[in-house]
């Protein structure tokens, strides 16, 4: 914890290297959210990349003895949220364009590591609300605990369970679609 | 616990989310209840197999290409602390004292009239002036409950010269 706020310290006077100290142990944490709310490795570096603009601006805001990795967390997912608002306006858009015979002229590349998890991840996650999908990443993919993640997302413990428990019931049913009912019955 | 409820509870018993309490009420009536267990079952396999899709997906930064994000993050401009006039508080506390002043200074500012008020005639009190020969006293008496004002008028003797309500 010292640490952590000499290094904000030294990153306030526009050391460099203590900013990267600071993100260090959680680059690979904010990547992953990221990826998986917007299932693009481009996105995401994209996402962090903004997200790590507005923690260098902002990081006098950050009160030494404050948990680090929560705030990080927060400015992630709000940075995400904003995506995800922007690219829904331009997929409405593009749909539009669509309908109208023009050609959008853009087609988001696909790299995923491995088609076949990428696509049964997606037909999981893609009927979970953001509020819902991000609880879920950061409760069971993260390991973040019931109050960190009501700390990043703002809200009450309770209201986390609430989500937490609506996304694992959607993705069970959708789990189930992917492998039809007779698998589970034998192993009971 | 009922078999409804229990199933409502299933999703956040199989990430170990519940209170020790519930937790324990769940157990025990998944014990005694197989369409339940069957439930739960499917729950943590589902659970188990998202966690493990998520992590075979996981995805690490080139360290060239962090290098080069943390480069650009640090090139921005840090919105730096005001040197000039600190206030080591939160804002809404400035609010607040700020209101107490405001206070403060109101009730000064009202208070000669409040005492003016305070200094009429009160209900059940009796007042005496004397007239500048001395001769005759004035005593006027209030009556709190009707309000009406009696007055005396008394001589040297104070013996009552005159009433009038």
């Amino acid at each position: 914890m010292k640490d952590e706020a000499a290094l904000v310290d030294k990153a306030l006077d526009g050391d460099e290297s203590a900013f990267e100290q600071l993100l260090h142990p959680y680059r690979n944490g904010m990547l992953n959210i990221a990826y998986q709310m917007t299932g693009n490795t481009e996105e995401a570096r994209d996402i962090c990349q903004t997200a790590m603009i507005k923690i260098f601006k902002h990081l006098k805001r950050f009160r030494p003895g404050k948990n680090l990795k929560n705030w990080l967390y927060k400015i992630v997912k709000n940075v995400a949220n904003d995506f995800y608002r922007k690219k829904k306006r331009d997929e409405r858009l593009k749909e539009e364009h669509k309908k109208m015979g023009v050609s959008a002229g853009y087609s988001p590349e696909k790299d995923f590591l491995n088609r076949e998890i990428r696509e049964k991840i997606e037909a999981c996650l893609k009927y979970l609300s953001p509020r819902e999908k991000m609880v879920f990443l950061l409760r069971d993919a993260e390991g973040f605990s019931i109050k960190e993640t009501a700390r990043v997302m703002g809200s009450s413990s309770q209201s986390v369970r609430t989500h937490l428990c609506r996304a694992r019931r959607k993705l069970r049913l959708e789990f189930e679609k992917i492998y039809p009912k007779g698998r589970w019955s034998n192993e009971v | 616990m009922k078999c409804k409820k229990i199933k409502r509870l299933l999703p956040l018993y199989a990430g170990n989310d519940l209170s020790l309490r519930m937790a324990s009420a769940v157990k025990s009536h998944l014990s005694s209840c197989p369409e339940c267990r069957r439930e739960y079952k499917v729950y943590i396999q589902s659970l188990q197999e998202i966690k493990e899709w998520l992590k075979s997906e996981r995805i690490d930064w080139d360290e060239a290409e962090w290098q080069q994000s943390v480069k650009r993050a640090a090139a921005g401009k840090i919105t730096q602390k005001k040197k000039l006039a600190p206030w080591p508080f939160k804002p809404v506390w400035a609010l607040g004292f700020m209101t107490v002043i405001l206070i403060v200074i109101s009730i000064f500012w009202l208070w000669p009239s409040l005492f003016r008020e305070r200094s009429g005639l009160q209900p059940d009190a009796a007042v005496i002036k004397q007239t500048s020969s001395q001769e005759v006293v004035e005593m006027i008496l209030v009556s709190r409950e009707t309000g009406l004002k009696v007055k005396w008028f008394l001589n040297k003797n104070f013996n009552l010269e005159e009433e009038t309500e």
